[in-house]
């Protein structure tokens, strides 16, 4: 067990893909996906499982507590790094990243269930677009889309089988639906699905239940002043509607949210996003 | 235990009742071939989960050519000791064949195969892929790990000083996985842990090396004694010889010192908080002293090393592992990761354990006996046990008893063994065991005392 004197001699590198930036402790470690060690099964290994990465930054940063700047990866980000425990491959260690060919599958598209080949679109976050914009149910503006899927991305990286890392809590999917005895929405998930005959695991049953959710003004707060999603005219007040009443989180995320909802409409919308 | 006296036995140690070979070609037809089987070895190891076992097949009907050997046939031998049989106990036991390890031809009309086996789960487990995160004490997932993958039930010391862990097992099969994770157990006494299979139990065993220590010798009464004098044979009434002996490569204290076994200096880095745990290791006061009134020493009670000899010295070997850098810390919670422990003493317990294992293979000695008594079906009497062995000292003095030969003779753990099953009239199986201690008894004591202990 211990026969190698000096851990140095032990290295093995790898090659992953990031799959969330958003690290707790604000150290800008990373949630890595890596190639030949943790399958692309998310039943498996679930991404709330995957260890945190620390990162390599250059030696022009301080590197001192408050000093300096974290690194700025982002999820899809293919990265490049060390296990500092060698082969037994627990401990990964972030070096940099390599830029690559961007396809148009994003970075949401890790999970797919065949029934959501019925869904239009290429990745995730265009299937789960084009259909908050068709006409199935409800139709949303493309803004109220945004707004929604932005909040989405923050709540499962828009992966349909997401379990929270919260322990004990258990949520379940794209909108992280609570099955807390008192809440009880991942179980009205599940029967809703059963009911129509839908897989809820699936992008597409997902889908389905969150209009009809919505159409039922199922929310979990309240909040008059906020108005009604179907009114908000822009990203950002569709974004803040759908957090604030539908997901209701802990405080702290909204600009995040906002980002990632305005980042989607430059992608989906006015096609300025790289 | 009763042992029969090989030289005056007559009748067969044991029975080959059934030895059924299935090919896995065609249509997968079986083959009764006890007939043409005329020795196997099967082996158990405490490192090991499974057993092997290497078998003659003497050929006279263009058997192998009919079968198509080509390795993966499943090889179901059932044997009864002549203990055991009138109450009808089997040992039955599933093998596949690894490879041929050789054959020859005597003459024109025989082909002898040698056929090199392993227990039916080592190819279950060969086909097996885990690549999956666990949250668990490490022996609830070796559990976990043994009885979804491979389906058999595991038996283990609850003693286990290890809490939660996370871990992703990186491409390995189930018992890979569960030897690589069992290698991170240690009992609260820090004695590391063993998972193996016996002779005569279906199940699976998860136990640390203080429970084993601690068992009662089988044949306390009755040591296995190796006996060259002919002044000296009177002892044989009472106990069971030794066929053979080899005591070879022992004490090699210098490779236990540059392992780091004996003393040294072991730093666990966490790169997330920039710390490391120093652990000062001396295996006289970290270990033998702190295990002084542990029941393994209470009899046998002379450390199986020169403690006072200056031999340990904490700088003289550094060790440095980098044991976390905060995988699974969140911010409200954190679970460890694979080598991670909270402080100091809990890195000591991992050190401890492997310096344990270690000294165990120190002072090795390697005993032949008559095998009748091991493979009584009705319970565990192999590995894992404890054996008492004597050998008398080599100042014999005429019409004297011998006294005990301290260096060699006392209570061993049976580490690993082989069965040699000969199926020559009358049928025969001599066991090779190899056996292992921490310490040994005082050197004050008489034959008569040794036995009574």
């Amino acid at each position: 067990m211990y026969n190698n004197s000096f851990y140095g001699d032990d290295v093995r590198w790898f090659i992953g893909r990031v799959v969330d930036n958003n690290d707790p402790l604000r150290l800008g470690r990373l949630r890595v996906r890596i190639y030949g060690i943790h399958s692309g099964s998310t039943e498996h290994i679930p991404e709330y499982a995957l260890p945190w990465a620390q990162v390599v930054v250059p030696v022009t940063e301080e590197g001192s507590t408050g000093y300096g700047s974290n690194p700025a990866i982002l999820p899809s980000a293919q990265v490049f790094g060390i296990f500092l425990d060698g082969k037994d491959s627990q401990l990964p260690l972030v070096i940099g990243s390599i830029p690559k060919i961007e396809s148009d599958k994003a970075d949401d598209d890790q999970y797919t269930n065949p029934t959501d080949d019925q869904l239009p679109g290429q990745s995730n976050a265009e299937k789960i677009f084009l259909y908050l914009i068709s006409d199935d149910q409800h139709a949303y503006t493309p803004e109220q889309a945004c707004g929604m899927l932005g909040n989405l991305k923050h709540e499962s990286n828009l992966n349909p089988l997401q379990v929270s890392d919260v322990p004990g809590e258990d949520s379940y999917g794209i909108a992280q639906w609570n099955p807390a005895p008192g809440v009880k929405r991942k179980q009205e998930l599940i029967e809703y699905c059963t009911t129509n005959g839908y897989d809820y695991t699936s992008l597409f049953g997902q889908l389905k239940w969150l209009k009809a959710d919505l159409d039922k003004n199922n929310f979990r707060r309240v909040d008059k002043k906020l108005g009604d999603l179907k009114d908000a005219r822009t990203v950002e007040i569709a974004s803040k509607i759908f957090e604030f009443k539908y997901e209701a989180p802990q405080p702290g995320s909204t600009d995040v949210r906002i980002e990632n909802s305005l980042k989607y409409y430059e992608t989906f919308v006015t096609g300025t996003s790289s | 235990m009763s042992y029969p006296n090989p030289a005056k036995n007559t009748v067969d140690d044991f029975e080959l009742e059934e030895v059924i070979f299935t090919s896995n070609r065609g249509e997968g037809t079986s083959y009764a071939i006890q007939n043409i089987i005329t020795d196997f070895d099967i082996y158990e190891h405490l490192d090991k989960p499974f057993l092997s076992m290497k078998m003659a097949i003497v050929d006279t009907v263009n058997f192998v050519q009919s079968v198509d050997l080509q390795g993966g046939e499943s090889v179901r031998i059932t044997i009864q000791s002549l203990e055991t049989k009138k109450a009808g106990e089997k040992i039955v036991k599933n093998f596949i064949v690894d490879k041929v390890i050789q054959s020859t031809r005597p003459d024109d009309k025989t082909e002898v195969y040698y056929l090199h086996c392993f227990e039916d789960i080592v190819l279950t487990s060969s086909l097996v892929n885990i690549n999956r995160h666990y949250n668990n004490t490490p022996a609830k997932i070796v559990q976990n790990i043994i009885n979804e993958y491979l389906g058999r039930n595991v038996i283990r010391s609850t003693d286990e000083y290890q809490t939660n862990m996370q871990v992703i097992v990186p491409n390995m099969h189930p018992i890979e996985a569960a030897s690589w994770i069992k290698n991170r157990i240690t009992s609260v006494d820090g004695f590391p842990f063993y998972l193996y299979s016996t002779l005569n139990s279906d199940d699976m065993y998860l136990v640390d090396l203080g429970q084993l220590l601690s068992r009662s010798p089988i044949n306390k009464k009755a040591p296995m004694t190796w006996i060259q004098s002919t002044s000296q044979q009177h002892l044989t009434d009472n106990v069971m010889p030794i066929l053979k002996y080899e005591h070879k490569h022992v004490d090699d204290i210098l490779s236990l010192i540059r392992s780091g076994y004996a003393g040294a200096s072991y730093n666990f880095l966490n790169t997330l908080t920039g710390q490391n745990s120093l652990c000062e290791f001396d295996v006289t006061n970290d270990v033998f002293e702190q295990l002084r009134d542990h029941t393994i020493f209470k009899e046998q009670n002379r450390y199986n090393y020169p403690s006072s000899a200056g031999l340990t010295v904490t700088g003289s070997q550094v060790m440095t592992k980098i044991a976390s850098n905060g995988s699974y810390k969140n911010a409200n919670y954190s679970v460890r990761t694979l080598d991670e422990e909270s402080d100091p003493i809990a890195y000591k317990k991992r050190i401890t354990g492997a310096a344990l294992k270690n000294f165990m293979s120190k002072a090795p000695i390697t005993v032949q006996v008559n095998g009748r008594p091991f493979i009584a079906a009705t319970g565990d009497y192999t590995i894992g046990n404890v054996v008492r062995l004597l050998f008398l000292d080599s100042q014999l003095e005429q019409d004297k008893t011998a006294d005990p030969d301290y260096k060699k003779s006392g209570d061993y753990l049976m580490y690993s063994a082989k069965h040699s099953f000969s199926t020559r009239n009358p049928n025969r199986v001599v066991t090779t065991l190899l056996c292992a201690r921490l310490s040994m008894y005082s050197d004050n004591l008489s034959v008569g005392d040794f036995m009574n202990v």
